[in-house]
């Protein structure tokens, strides 16, 4: 009876007709670079907006065998990713790990880790909002056709207006770009340092929209070119001189908080890829 | 922690697994995968002279339910649902035998078959994902061969594949219908042995 109890759910929670469903609409999203694909989102524990597509996309692909890594914003302790790790872990038994070089799967929201990933591993990325077309064209259907049509003029016009208006293109994160020069693409929030690690990568990476309904990819060695004007090119966050504060890097992505203290606290920035930032502190111990 | 779920049944086993080799071999053109070994024995056969490829046919099976179409055909023409091999995958399946136009997936049991590819539905511009996966028997298939040169996306620069005993009416066949981004069928070659090879509609195909 214990063990009826115990195992009351699937192997991966999802049923064997969903995980075909997903499975069936990611080989259609790798065949097709960049295309929003369309699939059905079933419930899932845990609310729409948390992750859920990424989820589903990782509970179809997951077999007993793999090494898993779920991260958030970077960090593997953070709620999002601890509750997600752990569902995904009590459902099927796999192996997890901090460490990016061990995972054979990594599930994100945010982030491309800043260690180059290998052929042998596959990225999946959580996605809020999927088409990058929404703030010309709020309509999915219409888009849907500008898409077919590859009709991106309005998008143009809108990174135009925003450099007249801002002085700059106005776009921290879910920077759109054109992959396999066909398709325009929203990035996911991911921060435009991760940007060009989509482009040519080794890795597959797979896009998981749960609440829009929407699965796509990027093969691997896929041109992803960032939207950009001769006179205003894309530019990542970087900024010269800046440093990590705890483990000295110069050229990862940085995120800052306060660090209260007795003379009433301070910014600190620090590399947002907290296991790559924890393994280089943990490096220059061992040396020092 | 302990865990909550069953453990998975041979066939489940069989098909996540497969799928990670279909996804593998989908996203890099020219990457020969090996597929695990079926959970099916007895399969019947397409055609007297056609032994059936059983491990292409588990994995077309492994992406079919009672929500896609597929048909299938041996020596250039396409079964019917009464033919045994139809009912033993519609059994097993729940997927519908229909016409090629509206199939979703197709199964070509011999290279031969190629020639039916032009009747396969290749999407529409609105939904280029409505278009038909092709799972095709072929006797062998050699990594680094000298009969195709693949380029595209998942290919660093170019790669070879040899297709042994391929005739070049076949080769031809495999190569019609292409360059029609973002329309176009996707296909699975499979061997005898169960090595596969995906070709996506991205990848432009040239002899060696």
């Amino acid at each position: 009876m214990t063990e009826l109890t115990d195992q009351l759910y699937h192997f991966a929670l999802l049923d064997e007709d969903a995980q075909r469903e997903i499975r069936r609409k990611l080989l259609k999203a790798v065949a097709i670079p960049g295309h929003l694909v369309p699939f059905a989102s079933r419930d899932m524990p845990i609310a729409r907006g948390w992750g859920t597509g990424g989820l589903q996309i990782t509970l179809s692909l997951i077999t007993p065998e793999d090494t898993l890594k779920v991260i958030d914003q970077g960090d593997d302790e953070s709620v999002n990713a601890v509750n997600l790790r752990r569902l995904i872990t009590r459902t099927t038994g796999v192996a997890t790990t901090t460490d990016t070089t061990a995972a054979t799967i990594i599930q994100t929201r945010h982030r491309i880790p800043e260690e180059p990933m290998r052929a042998d591993q596959i990225l999946v990325l959580q996605v809020p909002m999927a088409d990058p077309l929404r703030w010309v064209e709020p309509n999915i259907e219409r888009a849907t056709i500008m898409h077919s049509e590859a009709d991106y003029g309005k998008m143009w016009v809108y990174m135009y207006e925003s450099i007249v208006r801002a002085g700059d293109l106005r776009i921290a994160s879910q920077y759109p770009v054109i992959v396999n020069r066909r398709y325009m693409m929203d990035t996911t929030p991911i921060p435009r340092w991760d940007v060009p690690k989509l482009h040519m990568a080794e890795t597959l990476y797979l896009f998981g929209a749960g609440r829009e309904k929407r699965i796509y990819a990027v093969p691997p060695y896929t041109a992803v070119e960032p939207l950009q004007f001769e006179d205003y090119p894309f530019r990542t966050e970087y900024r010269p001189g800046q440093r990590c504060a705890r483990c000295g890097a110069e050229n990862t992505f940085l995120t800052s908080h306060f660090v209260a203290d007795a003379h009433g606290g301070r910014w600190e920035t620090t590399c947002s890829d907290v296991s790559y930032c924890t393994k280089r502190c943990a490096a220059t111990e061992t040396t020092a | 922690m302990s865990l909550v779920a069953a453990p998975q049944t041979p066939l489940e086993r069989f098909n996540g697994q497969t799928f990670r080799v279909l996804l593998d071999c989908l996203a890099r053109p020219g990457k020969i995968g090996q597929l695990p070994s079926p959970p099916f024995t007895s399969v019947p056969s397409p055609a007297d002279t056609t032994p059936s490829n059983v491990t292409a046919i588990a994995a077309c099976m492994s992406l079919l339910d009672q929500t896609v179409s597929f048909v299938h055909a041996v020596d250039k023409s396409w079964l019917p649902a009464t033919h045994p091999l139809s009912r033993w995958i519609m059994v097993r399946s729940n997927a519908r035998l229909v016409t090629p136009a509206m199939a979703d997936f197709a199964l070509l049991h011999d290279f031969a078959s190629i020639a039916l590819l032009p009747q396969l539905p290749e999407g529409t511009l609105l939904y280029p994902e409505h278009s038909c996966t092709v799972f095709l028997c072929v006797p062998a298939i050699v990594a680094g061969g000298k009969t195709l040169r693949l380029t595209g996306p998942g290919i660093a620069t170019v790669v070879t594949v040899g297709l042994p005993d391929a005739a070049s009416n076949d080769l031809a066949g495999l190569m019609a219908r292409r360059g029609l981004f973002p329309l176009g069928v996707d296909l699975f070659l499979i061997d005898r042995q169960g090595f596969c090879l995906g070709l996506p509609r991205t990848t432009e195909i040239s002899l060696c």
